[in-house]
């Protein structure tokens, strides 16, 4: 599974399993993550991003579509576990003063 | 006695700091918090010290090496997955045969170990905390104690109505040996989710140690400002500048050139590191923490700031509450960095490229001819399209549409001003709507959601050519004369109308229920900062099927990698091919496919 998805007091924590999360899977993600707010109607989001190693700016725009769905209803998206390279998009992009971004899950979960 | 200093931070909390700088070696007045760590071993008597490493970590261990030029034997412990605080300690079990101590690396504490230490003994206590009293305890490990000192209930991050006291756990620890077998092997262990519980429940002889003492975790960016500030205007009790000459109340290295009359002009307490270089004019009031090899030009006025190494800030810059980073290259204009942000930093938007000169003479010349040619054989389709608009509806074949080269932008409030200082570029479009449609765009604005690149289903304003134009996006080849001019590049960014760059700025993005408001204008106003042309990210990735964040964000990024550090390259991916001549083709190319495919258009 590309997306490995865990409940843990009420959050619902998203892994991602890709190594490169870019413009070849942003369809199928961007539709993973808008059923999960619009139809499953989760609002508290972790996304676990320890496994992967790149993104680009399709799957930061997936990303931020997501936020901005899960804000009109009250909720946020964190991002924990970022590896440099992704640490330096999200940094480059401004985007982190967008995210609230953790070291670890046990530490987002907490901050909801 | 010996010390375990916990070193393997990332503290993303402290980004973009710790981008390229771990968080134990982030300088408090210009030492790393990690240094001050190892001095207080050495003080209190510590002979060897292990860290354990795991972001960056030759940038430690090439700092620290053996710890000879410290007066103290260190060693290393690489992690290559982090095993969490008490897991860190268990890899090197066999290290400690006595007492020791645990200390945060990347925290800042005068603790009084010796203390302590007689504390742990005296209570025969096989495990101390070291606690302090805080007003806000929800963001750490909270204890309760008895009369006796001894621990009673340990909560980690409580909420603050949760908390059953206001001591908190700081994370420095005075262990006995055989607390290292109750830690399973080689898996992730935390002292205050596991271990800790885990004592109370088998009524370990556990206590936590108070006394007065200055500590600081360094845990946001506003708590790593107000350390250095605390620290550098003698508000920390046991603290010496004595490598410093003092001047009224400026602390400076010997090596710093500093203009006569700026003691004059200088109030408060002010510590300046090597090899500065200060101009005259210039006016500083402390507290004030300059790092190393900073040069301040003429008349630069800074007040209560943190400037890290290696920094220019140029004539005339005032920097006031800051925590300014390193390589920082401050000056006006072209400027969007001076802007100070709540959380007190600004960024280096310094500037090297690595389009080589022949890259560039290549982008140029391709420019100049592939709109020349474009034009040349496009003119018998723009002379039928001409004639259509013309039969179609009334008014001009040509639509000037102006549009901002890179606008100025400030901040005041809430709100962004655009400033317009230079003259807009005249943009030569097809009409593709009626000659009164500009009026018609605030009365569609109740009737229809509009902004920043979003577009309108069957939009009223288009006429039935215009339609077909905008379908093919033939409405916009005559902007090959503006490439033809030197005034837009092939492959840019898209040149937004003024309003609509206010917009973009102003709000951010809307949400879709309109009253929510997403704050995305940072990473909007790193937009305007690139390169204007016809091609750019989003259009070669199938256009109008993206959403507007994802628009927003392809700019951004685009705009980015224009104007990134060299220093960057190496995260980068596929994008560091992006300023080469080879990633403006590529961009070109997919651009021109989409566009043939008619995945949507502008």
């Amino acid at each position: 599974m590309n997306y490995e998805v865990t409940e843990e007091n009420g959050v619902t924590c998203i892994k991602i399993n890709l190594k490169r999360a870019t413009v070849d899977v942003v369809k199928e993600f961007k539709a993973f993550l808008f059923d999960v707010i619009d139809n499953q109607q989760k609002k508290k989001i972790i996304l676990d991003l320890s496994s992967v190693e790149f993104v680009d700016s399709s799957f930061l725009g997936a990303v931020v579509s997501g936020l901005k769905k899960v804000t009109s209803i009250k909720g946020d998206i964190k991002v924990v576990e970022l590896q440099p390279p992704v640490r330096a998009m999200f940094e480059l992009t401004r985007l982190y003063k967008v995210f609230e971004i953790f070291d670890n899950k046990q530490d987002a979960i907490n901050s909801f | 006695m010996k010390a375990f200093i916990l070193s393997a931070g990332i503290g993303s909390r402290l980004i973009p700091l710790t981008l390229t700088i771990p968080k134990p070696m982030l300088p408090i007045v210009n030492k790393p918090a990690l240094e001050h760590t190892v001095i207080l071993c050495k003080k209190h008597n510590i002979k060897d010290i292990k860290m354990n490493l795991f972001y960056l970590p030759e940038n430690i261990d090439k700092y620290f090496k053996d710890g000879k030029d410290f007066g103290i034997n260190i060693s290393y412990s690489l992690e290559k997955k982090l095993l969490g605080t008490a897991g860190a300690i268990k890899r090197v079990q066999s290290f400690f045969n006595d007492t020791f101590v645990v200390l945060s690396g990347d925290g800042f504490t005068n603790i009084d170990l010796t203390s302590m230490l007689k504390f742990h003994k005296e209570k025969n206590s096989k495990a101390t905390i070291g606690v302090k009293q805080v007003e806000d305890p929800s963001k750490f490990g909270v204890v309760v104690t008895d009369n006796d000192n001894r621990i009673l209930k340990f909560q980690e991050k409580p909420k603050k109505e949760d908390a059953l006291s206001n001591l908190i756990n700081t994370g420095i620890y005075i262990f006995e040996p055989e607390i290292l077998d109750l830690i399973p092997a080689k898996e992730e262990y935390d002292f205050g989710y596991q271990l800790f519980p885990k004592l109370l429940e088998i009524n370990y002889p556990f206590y936590a140690f108070q006394s007065e003492f200055d500590w600081n975790d360094i845990g946001s960016l506003k708590d790593y400002w107000q350390v250095n500030l605390d620290v550098v205007s003698g508000k920390v009790k046991d603290f010496g500048f004595d490598s410093f000459a003092v001047k009224n109340n400026v602390k400076i290295d010997e090596s710093s050139k500093i203009d006569k009359d700026v003691f004059a002009n200088s109030v408060g307490s002010i510590l300046i590191g090597k090899k500065c270089e200060i101009k005259e004019g210039v006016k500083l009031t402390g507290p004030l923490v300059i790092g190393d090899e900073v040069y301040i030009d003429e008349n630069a006025i800074l007040s209560e700031s943190v400037i890290l190494s290696n920094t220019y800030v140029g004539k005339e810059v005032e920097i006031k509450q800051s925590v300014v980073n390193q390589n920082y290259h401050l000056s006006v204009p072209n400027n969007f960095g001076l802007f100070i942000d709540d959380d007190k930093v600004l960024k280096s938007h310094h500037i090297v490229p690595f389009k080589t000169r022949f890259d560039q003479f290549l982008i140029n010349s391709t420019d100049r001819i592939v709109a020349f040619f474009a034009l040349l054989f496009l003119s018998p389709v723009f002379l039928i399209v001409a004639i259509l608009i013309k039969i179609g509806s009334k008014g001009p074949v040509f639509y000037i549409s102006k549009r901002l080269k890179a606008p100025e932008v400030e901040k005041k409030g809430n709100h962004w001003y655009v400033f317009i200082k230079e003259k807009p570029v005249k943009y030569y479009v097809f009409r593709t709507m009626y000659v009164d449609a500009d009026k018609r765009v605030k009365d569609l604005k109740n009737k229809y959601e509009t902004g920043p690149f979003r577009k309108i289903e069957n939009d009223p304003r288009v006429t039935k050519i215009g339609k077909f134009l905008r379908k093919t996006s033939i409405d916009e080849l005559p902007l090959f004369w503006n490439v033809l001019k030197g005034q837009m590049s092939l492959v840019g960014i898209w040149a937004l109308p003024t309003y609509e760059a206010k917009e973009l700025l102003d709000e951010g993005l809307k949400s879709e229920s309109g009253n929510e408001l997403l704050d995305l204008s940072e990473t909007a106003k790193v937009r305007f900062q690139g390169k204007l042309g016809l091609a750019g990210f989003w259009q070669a990735r199938g256009r109008s099927n993206l959403t507007a964040e994802e628009r927003a964000l392809h700019d951004t990024m685009q705009s980015v990698m224009e104007n990134i550090d060299y220093k960057d390259k190496q995260y980068l991916g596929e994008y560091g091919e992006f300023k080469t001549y080879k990633g403006y083709l590529k961009v070109l190319f997919e651009t021109f496919k989409s566009v043939i495919k008619r995945e949507g258009a502008i």
